[in-house]
């Protein structure tokens, strides 16, 4: 899988004065399937065509393999993109869309349009080769892109949030065929998305990117589990968010000091006493005391408002000043019916101190 | 129609309807039609009975000629009789004399050989021999008339019979008529894959230019010309190719050419000006149907045959030009049409020096020689090769009319 490597050596891009894309080191391993996660305009997408070859980085090299590939075109890269429209040929037939990396190789016509078919097949598109684009369906317009991006056999595939246009149960049957495919195939996936849920299902690893930075590049859970910094907390996933200062370190946690209480949590920034804080629990993490009586951290809230989400209860409750965000399992009727004021709290093992930052909602 | 009545009401559907069906009756039909039937009707001016009608009035006024001089002779002989002769050496004037030269040359032109002609005895014969040979030309001529005029009148019955709808205003058309309508079409053919050539770059790196503020310098770079009344641009060639024009006077700074001394390139005595100056009359009229084509592609697909490891040539003869292919039938079509329809091109860039244009022979049978009929043949002749221009386009890039309206 060596040869699939993708490896960014102090690559930047700068567009006049503004920098998209801060000086970065970034190794995608062979074989894997990598997201790129990110709000819009965090230069992920600038990233993407750097890789491709459609933008020349300001700094760094790419390497792709053991070919150093910052001075080619895209052309003449092994890579092979996916656009976000998807970008396929309207006047073409469906098979001749897929075929055209081919025919651009000058692989003769019977050739090409064998390996058209395979493909179709691979992606699950039998017997519509024939078929003009516009007559396929939004989910069999995204197989025969993957088609015509496999066409060409690349080291790595990159995809540009191909799934963004459809709707949201097609979206969850596409991610997982795209994972299938990424598995049958042994391709480097390049993925980038603003969806973490996305990112967070089909990836191996996920670089988390702002404001032109990568803030953390690492497996799924520990992305989940244990982001980085402030802004990977708030960006994957949901996190209640409390502002304070240290005041108390015992081996490996960290006492905060916070307007609606004293916390303990993970230090994981290795913080020392009155270093700004702020702690970061999981919607699902909290739980109510009359629940479970054993958990440390603890502080009284008020329910303001009750969401249905189906599997659980989005429990929106306000703590002093702050609100506080609470899942609970929607099993028996006593989610259904919490109201008025609740004595909540979460574990220390649940809790992450980290050294105060930006939040992805700011 | 129920739905534009309410609409616009009774009253404007109505106006609408009855503006629009004058049009296309009264603008559109009704002179097509006119046009159609005239090309089919052969009326032969020029052609034998009038020139035998033409020939038997000349006779008569022949005759009306020779008497006239008969009569001054025999007054002049008896002058002579009663002066005693000083006249004799032709010294005055003979009254017959103003007519002679116009006479003469009328009938070396037009009288047909094997008439009689009337030949006039030189003016230092005596009165008597004048008198003489023009009392036989007369007889000549007035026995001549008879024949001529039955002649004339038998052709004309043949005209009158024969009068209806035929081919021969086409069948009739002179061999070098055909061959300017088919270098016209073949030079309008070369005007229109050259502006395509010159025009389709052009159109694409306006299309492809990624800043607003690019995009609008070009534009206004490309409508400014237009801007200008098509004449003043065609008499700004007239500037640049006269004898004395721009260009020669450039070739002379550098050298090359010696104006004081004479020496000038005839710039605009060739078709190939008349040609180049078409180019530059008619090139928006493809520029902006290809640009407006190529402006809707979508800039993902050109990148995303470039990721395929398509070459810049299969890039544009895959992607770009099918897409633009409803714009280049547009263009072509307009900018066909309006090369072989010109006029004012090939008539102020050297008008009379290069070959004619099919459109100058037009003009000139309506206007000069007259003749409607063949000037609406010649018409028809042009209006079925643009025709069939168009359809050919339209095959060859597979694009339907609805495609083009688009």
């Amino acid at each position: 899988m060596q040869g699939n490597e993708v490896a960014l050596q102090g690559v930047s891009m700068r567009f006049g004065d503004f920098v998209a894309v801060h000086p970065t080191d970034l190794t995608i391993r062979g074989g894997e399937f990598f997201s790129i996660l990110g709000p819009s305009g965090c230069g992920k997408t600038t990233i993407l065509r750097m890789i491709s070859g459609f933008l020349r980085p300001s700094t760094g090299r790419i390497r792709i393999g053991d070919g150093d590939v910052t001075d080619l075109g895209p052309n003449r890269r092994p890579t092979a993109l996916i656009f976000q429209n998807l970008a396929l040929f309207p006047l073409m037939t469906v098979w001749e869309n897929v075929a055209f990396g081919l025919e651009a190789r000058g692989v003769p016509k019977a050739e090409r349009r064998r390996r058209a078919e395979e493909l179709l097949e691979l992606v699950a598109l039998p017997g519509q080769a024939d078929k003009m684009p516009a007559a396929l369906s939004g989910g069999q317009r995204q197989r025969v892109a993957v088609a015509r991006a496999l066409a060409v056999e690349p080291a790595v595939l990159l995809l540009d949030e191909p799934l963004s246009a459809l709707d949201l149960k097609l979206r969850q049957h596409m991610r997982a065929e795209l994972k299938a495919i990424q598995r049958k195939t042994g391709i480097t996936f390049v993925y980038i998305t603003h969806d973490q849920g996305e990112a967070l299902t089909m990836s191996d690893r996920i670089a988390v990117m702002n404001q032109g930075r990568i803030e953390q590049v690492a497996a799924t859970e520990e992305i989940y589990n244990r982001p980085a910094t402030p802004f990977v907390a708030t960006f994957v996933g949901e996190h209640n968010v409390f502002r304070g200062r240290v005041v108390g370190v015992e081996n490996g946690h960290a006492q905060v000091e916070t307007p609606v209480g004293r916390f303990l949590g993970i230090n994981k920034d290795g913080l020392a006493e009155h270093d700004e804080a702020m702690i970061f629990v999981r919607p699902e993490r909290i739980a109510l005391v009359g629940d479970r009586p054993e958990i440390g951290n603890q502080l009284d809230a008020a329910v303001e408002r009750r969401d249905l989400e189906g599997p659980f209860v989005n429990v929106f409750m306000r703590a002093g000043d702050r609100s506080v965000v609470m899942h609970l399992t929607n099993v028996g009727d006593a989610a259904g019916r919490l109201d008025g004021a609740q004595r909540i709290g979460f574990a220390a093992e649940d809790a992450l101190v980290l050294r105060a930052g930006q939040l992805a909602s700011e | 129609m129920s739905n534009l009545t309410r609409t616009y009401g009774p009253f404007l559907t109505g106006l609408v309807l009855l503006l629009t069906g004058v049009w296309i009756i009264g603008l559109i039909i009704l002179p097509q039609v006119n046009l159609i039937d005239r090309a089919f009707v052969y009326v032969p001016r020029g052609g034998e009975a009038q020139q035998a009608a033409v020939e038997f009035e000349r006779a008569q006024q022949r005759i009306a000629t020779i008497d006239f001089d008969i009569r001054a002779t025999e007054k002049e002989i008896a002058q002579g009789a009663a002066g005693g002769g000083s006249a004799s050496a032709g010294g005055a004037p003979s009254p017959s004399n103003p007519f002679a030269p116009g006479a003469k040359i009328g009938s070396s032109n037009t009288v047909r050989p094997g008439l009689p002609t009337p030949g006039l005895a030189a003016p230092s014969a005596s009165p008597e021999d004048r008198l003489k040979s023009l009392k036989a030309d007369r007889d000549r001529l007035q026995g001549a008339l008879g024949g001529l005029k039955e002649r004339a009148e038998r052709l004309k019955a043949e005209q009158q019979a024969a009068t209806g709808h035929s081919l021969r205003n086409f069948t009739t058309m002179s061999g070098l008529h055909w061959r300017i309508f088919g270098m016209t079409l073949v030079y309008s053919f070369s005007v229109t894959v050259l502006c395509f050539l010159v025009c389709y770059p052009i159109a694409y790196a306006v299309a492809q230019a990624r800043s607003p503020e690019r995009v609008a310098l070009l534009m206004l770079g490309l409508v400014i010309p237009y801007a200008i009344n098509e004449l003043l641009r065609i008499f700004a060639w007239v500037m640049i190719l006269a004898n004395k024009g721009i260009l020669n006077q450039a070739l002379a700074s550098v050298g090359l050419l010696d104006l004081a001394g004479g020496e000038a390139i005839h710039w605009v005595a060739s078709n190939g000006a008349v040609f180049c100056v078409m180019i530059y009359a008619y090139i928006l009229f493809m520029v902006f149907p290809i640009y407006n084509t190529i402006e809707t592609l979508d800039r993902n697909q050109i990148e995303a045959a470039r990721d395929l490891g398509a070459s810049t040539w299969r890039i544009h003869w895959r992607v770009v030009l099918p897409h633009a292919k409803p714009g280049i039938a547009v263009g072509s079509i307009m900018t066909f049409m309006l090369s072989a329809g010109s006029i004012s091109v090939p008539g102020l860039v050297g008008p009379g020096l290069h070959p004619d244009w099919f459109s100058q022979i037009i003009y000139r049978n309506y206007f000069e020689a007259g003749n409607w009929n063949i000037g609406s043949a010649q018409a028809l002749l042009l209006l079925v090769a643009c025709t069939v221009f168009i359809l050919a386009v339209m095959s060859l890039f597979r694009v339907s009319i609805r495609e083009i309206a688009r």
